[in-house]
């Protein structure tokens, strides 16, 4: 029952948003059709950060209670968060290269972004090469742990490297800042909302599969 | 267990032999219960360095330095062990054993027998209070059995302990005044 | 603990590798005299931080397969002092192989990548590359394919460490004081730090089994 009604309203946030973003929502008058990316770049990004974060706090639970529920979630996370910072990077790519006139820069926050998902690509492919058992739980949960202890280093790193190297930023409308209208902010909002929803129903139902398997294999 | 005492463990192929020798050396820990060696927990620093320092371990593999020659395998691990007077002992060790020939030779040219030789002379270095062996006698002739199961017999006459697994009835039957079978997970005296 | 370094095959083949992929960027650019400060530090650094990725990995495999680290845990040692004296012996395999790759950089591109900076990167890069290639390399050599699984975890996890060092030798190379020196000098010795305190910590619950 609780599923199902779930279902129903993160399918209709799901929808509504795909009607905002497409035909409901003012077209940004400085960058155009294109702007339009950023009502899926940006719900996307805070899902794959709120996943980083996860991923770190339950690996340290499981560190400490050793309760293997907590080993689950934490790969279901990091499965889930991975393909969001996909999506994040996939859809930051695309936008960048009409905006800013380059597909990729060294600035901080898109090095961050990068690195961070490579770590935890890493974390995923190390849960699939190593031999299955109460190690590789402990040492996966390490392994992100020290993900997340490196992530300020790298941003931090990341933004001397910044200062070294100004960046040239040659596209038409690198210069220009433009700010959103309350439609927009909305339409924004309603995005994040039904990507956080589709996120933990997606997590939701990985953490069932993965238990399950668990179970089997006990 | 007690001082002097020289326990076989026996058991079929895969039953857990090497795993429950394992747990006692410290290498693995279990998953449920709790294990005390010498009245201490294997498991927790600083307490396992005292056991760590009275125990001898000789595994299925010969855990030695393949490329440095026997003379300097024995001497790390003395050094490591804390023996000062680690040239001494380390002859002593080798004579003992029939492999002072050896000494100036690397482990990787030597035979399987005579690596199992250099890996068992490698647990006796600290004349440990208790031996932990796994299948001692794998690989080696009929002679160095013999060598073998006098060492565990004068081992026995120091009261100290052994604890050994083995698939060879004569060496077994010397060695051991206690046996016991492990059988799907239960451990019972014979 | 420094009888390990009676292995040299580890200085060997870093060297080589890295000898390897500096010959290959040699033999390709046009004008190897002319060559950017920004890409030569790339060139060394890249070439380091790779083979030395392969080196190790071979070297943990090889103490796996001999179970000559769970010899040494049987001793009444310490663990943080077998993680120490692991870390030391690295650290020097590295430093050697370090001096062999600058001195063939130098030949190939008639360059002087040597300076100041480059002589404080070398320490601070290998402190913490050994630090942390020792952890996951024991991390690794417990799996099949050790040498992807090391490369996968090590790479991304050193990133700001090979930032600084590729920082401070490009500024070595051109010749001119590097901006911001101070930041990344902090940067490196941060990161060495947290890895090593860290990583110390956590040394017992990996090789738990």
């Amino acid at each position: 029952m609780l599923r199902n009604l779930y279902l129903i309203i993160s399918g209709a946030a799901l929808l509504l948003s795909v009607w905002m973003i497409f035909i409901w929502v003012p077209t940004e008058v400085n960058q155009g059709l294109i702007q339009r990316i950023l009502y899926i770049h940006v719900p996307f990004a805070w899902a794959s950060m709120v996943a980083i974060i996860a991923v770190a706090i339950t690996s340290l639970m499981f560190l400490i209670t050793k309760k293997i529920h907590w080993d689950n979630l934490a790969q279901s996370l990091a499965e889930v968060g991975v393909v969001s910072a996909v999506v994040m990077l996939f859809s930051g790519i695309v936008w960048a290269k009409p905006v800013w006139g380059i597909w990729w820069t060294g600035e901080a926050k898109l090095t961050t972004a990068l690195i961070l998902f490579l770590i935890y690509c890493a974390y995923l492919v190390f849960r699939n090469y190593f031999p299955p058992g109460g190690a590789r739980n402990r040492i996966a949960a390490i392994i992100a742990l020290i993900g997340a202890i490196d992530s300020p280093i790298i941003y931090y790193a990341a933004q001397i490297w910044q200062q070294n190297h100004p960046q040239v930023v040659v596209g038409p409308l690198a210069t220009q800042e433009s700010s959103l209208s309350s439609e927009m902010v909305i339409t924004l909002l309603t995005c994040v909302l039904a990507v956080t929803l589709m996120f933990i129903g997606i997590v939701w139902v990985q953490y069932k599969t993965i238990s399950r398997k668990g179970l089997k294999n006990v | 267990m007690e001082h002097g005492d020289s326990i076989c463990i026996l058991g079929e192929n895969g039953s857990g032999k090497s795993t429950l020798l394992r747990i006692f050396s410290g290498l693995l820990k279990p998953d449920k219960g709790t294990v005390k060696v010498l009245d201490k927990d294997p498991y927790k620093q600083p307490e396992n360095l005292f056991i760590k320092q009275k125990m001898g371990v000789l595994m299925h593999s010969n855990m030695l330095y393949p490329q440095l020659t026997l003379k300097e395998n024995l001497s790390f691990f003395s050094k490591l062990l804390g023996i000062i007077e680690y040239k001494t002992r380390v002859n002593e060790v080798a004579d003992e054993l029939n492999i002072s020939r050896f000494l100036n030779i690397e482990i990787y040219k030597l035979s399987n027998g005579n690596q199992r030789k250099a890996s068992f002379a490698k647990s006796l270095l600290n004349d440990p209070e208790i031996l932990i062996a796994d299948e001692p006698d794998a690989n080696i002739d009929n002679d160095t059995i013999e060598t073998f199961s006098n060492i565990f017999l004068q081992r026995s006459k120091k009261s100290k302990a052994n604890l050994f697994t083995s698939h060879n009835e004569v060496f077994f039957k010397k060695c051991s005044n206690r046996k016991m079978k492990l059988n799907s997970g239960s451990l019972s005296e014979l | 603990m420094l009888i390990e370094l009676k292995s040299k095959e580890i200085v060997v083949t870093i060297t080589l590798f890295s000898l390897l992929v500096v010959s290959i960027f040699a033999v390709t650019s046009s004008n190897p005299s002319n060559l950017s400060a920004e890409i030569g530090s790339g060139i060394i650094w890249a070439s380091i931080v790779f083979s030395g990725s392969i080196a190790m990995s071979k070297f943990f495999s090889h103490e796996e397969k001999n179970e000559t680290l769970n010899a040494v845990l049987l001793m009444p040692v310490p663990i943080e002092l077998i993680f120490f004296g692991k870390i030391l012996s690295l650290f020097l395999f590295l430093t050697i192989s370090e001096c062999l790759i600058i001195t063939a950089f130098s030949i190939l591109f008639n360059s002087n990548p040597l300076s100041i900076y480059i002589l404080i990167a070398i320490p601070v890069f290998n402190l913490g590359f050994s630090c942390v290639v020792t952890f996951f390399g024991i991390i690794s050599s417990k799996s099949r394919s050790n040498e992807i699984l090391l490369t996968l975890l090590l790479i991304p996890i050193i990133i700001p460490l090979i930032m600084f060092a590729t920082e401070l030798t490009r500024a070595g190379l051109e010749g001119i004081a590097s901006q911001n020196f101070n930041l990344w000098l902090s940067l490196g010795i941060l990161f060495d730090i947290v890895f090593l305190v860290v990583l110390t910590f956590l040394f017992g619950k990996i090789i738990e089994q």
